[in-house]
């Protein structure tokens, strides 16, 4: 794990000052910079962490986001005012400086760094401390105060290893095979699609959706390394992996499949709860586990830590009986 | 382990399924799983409470969390497996895991070499909360029989035998059972005297007894040189009327399965 130099850590009166960030109805605000992170509602300048729906919305005047980022922000969101800036490149905006460093999520995602005379804060957005075949590896940032994602905090999340799970996912597919039947993996159109692709390269044919497709091209232009895809119209070569968003496998499309088993590739199929129903399901996540979490953390050397999204009182509250100063932001 | 869990992934498993599953395990394997299908229960180790408990304690989890897991994951057989990390070196068998389970400290060893899912069913064991059951039509798809068998190895430590059929000019091990026939001690005197070779614990002997087994079943098993195991199989008698060259082939037994 990468680490940045350490910023000087016991800022006198770190205590008394404003705080670097705030939680607006339109989203995490930046008062001194006068930009939000990741907002949902309209603003004048939004500051991007990845091209994820829940963080990437339509309607802000301007955004900055990762140069690997931009590609798909654009596709998705339309004629947008946009502008990327390298991972590491310092931008003064306002009275801070800001920095984006990798989050190890999907291709171009990344934390935040804004920093002040000294004090250092990092909205983290969603992140994976664990490498994948696919995207810009997870870098520790050291600062004071440290905003987290809480997805998965709770200490039933854990997940094995890369290479296991694409192990797993690989005979699912050979034994589909064998028997002449399609494999349909179902996965999020952007970053989880490709990530699977990218693990599973070489084993065999890799047809996707058209909306699978659309992302796959942007990315493999950019310079991801990708494996050839075609997208399926009609029955799929023998043998072949499908890759699906859950809602392509309610249309019509799904319908000149042909014989077919059908999977689910997410972090929530830890729980047999969330298993029922689907064939196959692989325990595969794009966000950072119980102790990926809790590496991440103590890897910034930070004494407050805010938790936003998921499972924030408890791993607030877990964070508190560690000793540090933590709460979920509000 | 893995391969039985998986079996048990979608429910109570199909007859195909089933056989599927017997011809890739190995002997002990099938019988520890034909056992637990046919609703014999191991005893139970401790309530599912009981085991979250002592899984807690073993990774330092506060009970505040417990709770917050709770409400997403209120299954706590489940919880106690979802709560260990991630498996490291070989998983035992379904076999060694309940033949080894006595206490927590074994309890926790198992539960901490099994992968997620055999660890929900291994806890379900554990806890006595194990329900899937096949109909019984599929718990013995073949018909019951009986063969004579040639008597080749004893292990005089279980007592176990080996049991082979000729197949061409060669036997071919058929079973290995426990010797819990009444002529038993009459048997391991006589093998006491006939010993020809050794091989760790086994004793080999002249192919010269004859014995009659009985079985509920038999299953195709490509890991076996007869390609066959037999299910719920029992040694019936010794038969020293009957001589070594009239057992009937292994190819005959085989006409015997449906
Ligand atoms: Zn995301
Ligand atoms: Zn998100």
């Amino acid at each position: 794990m990468q680490m940045n130099p350490p910023p000087t850590l016991r800022y006198p009166a770190l205590m008394t000052r404003a705080p670097l960030i705030l939680q607006t109805p339109q989203g995490l605000y930046c008062p001194e910079g006068e930009f939000h992170i990741d907002p949902m509602g309209r603003v004048p300048r939004a500051l991007i962490t990845h091209g994820h729906s829940d963080h990437a919305a339509r309607g802000m005047g301007s955004y900055l986001c990762t140069h690997q980022a931009l590609p798909v922000i654009r596709h998705r969101l339309g004629k947008i005012t946009a502008e990327g800036i390298a991972y590491g490149e310092q931008r003064q905006i306002g009275g801070v400086t800001v920095s984006f460093h990798p989050a190890g999520h999907v291709p171009g995602s990344a934390q935040i760094r804004i920093e002040r005379g000294g004090e250092v804060w990092v909205a983290s957005g969603d992140y994976k401390t664990a490498p994948d075949a696919l995207c810009e590896p997870f870098e520790a940032v050291r600062c004071h105060t440290f905003l987290t994602e809480t997805t998965f905090g709770l200490p039933i999340f854990q997940w094995q290893s890369e290479v296991c799970v694409m192990g797993q996912i690989a005979r699912w597919w050979q034994d589909n095979a064998a028997r002449g039947v399609v494999s349909v993996l179902l996965a999020y159109s952007f970053g989880k699609a490709q990530r699977l692709m990218a693990g599973l390269a070489g084993i065999g044919p890799i047809c996707t959706h058209p909306v699978v497709e659309a992302v796959t091209d942007i990315l493999r232009h950019q310079g991801y390394a990708l494996p050839p895809t075609r997208v399926a119209n009609g029955a799929p070569p023998q043998g072949a992996l499908v890759i699906a968003t859950p809602n392509a496998m309610a249309s019509d499309w799904a319908m000149g499949l042909g014989p077919h088993e059908v999977a689910a590739a997410s972090g929530w199929m830890a729980l047999a709860a969330r298993r029922k129903g689907t064939g196959a399901a692989f325990v595969l996540s794009d966000h950072a586990d119980w102790a990926g979490l809790n590496a991440a953390v103590a890897a910034t050397g930070s004494e407050q830590v805010y938790t936003l999204h998921g499972y924030t009182d408890p791993y607030a509250a877990w964070l508190r009986s560690k000793g540090l100063s933590a709460e979920a932001m509000s | 382990m893995i391969r039985f869990a998986q079996l048990l992934a979608q429910g109570t498993p199909t007859p195909d399924a089933f056989s599927a599953y017997m011809t890739q395990v190995d002997p002990q394997e099938s019988e520890a799983a034909q056992r637990l299908l046919s609703g014999q229960r191991p005893t139970r180790l401790a309530p599912a409470a009981t085991l979250l408990g002592w899984v807690a304690q073993a990774t330092d989890t506060p009970d505040f969390l417990i709770d917050a897991c709770l409400k997403i994951c209120p299954d706590k057989a489940e919880l106690a497996a979802l709560l260990l990390p991630p498996a490291t070196g070989t998983t035992p068998s379904l076999a060694q895991s309940l033949a080894n389970l006595t206490s927590a400290a074994d309890y926790l060893t198992l539960a901490r070499s099994l992968p997620p899912e055999a660890r929900i069913l291994f806890n379900r064991l554990a806890s006595g909360t194990f329900r899937a059951k096949l109909a019984p039509p599929t718990t013995t798809p073949q018909t019951p029989g009986h063969c004579l068998a040639i008597l080749t190895l004893i292990d005089p430590s279980g007592p176990t035998a080996t049991f082979a059929l000729p197949h061409g000019a060669a036997l071919v091990p058929l079973t290995r059972l426990r010797l819990t026939i009444p002529g038993t001690p009459a048997l391991l005197a006589w093998a006491r005297a006939n010993v020809t070779d050794r091989f760790g614990p086994l004793r080999q002997m002249p192919p010269t007894q004859v014995f009659e087994l009985e079985f509920d079943g038999m299953t195709p098993n490509a890991r076996r040189k007869s390609g066959i195991t037999l299910l719920g199989a029992r040694v019936k008698a010794w038969r020293p009327d009957s001589r070594a060259a009239d057992v009937p082939t292994l190819s005959a037994l085989l006409a015997q399965s449906p």
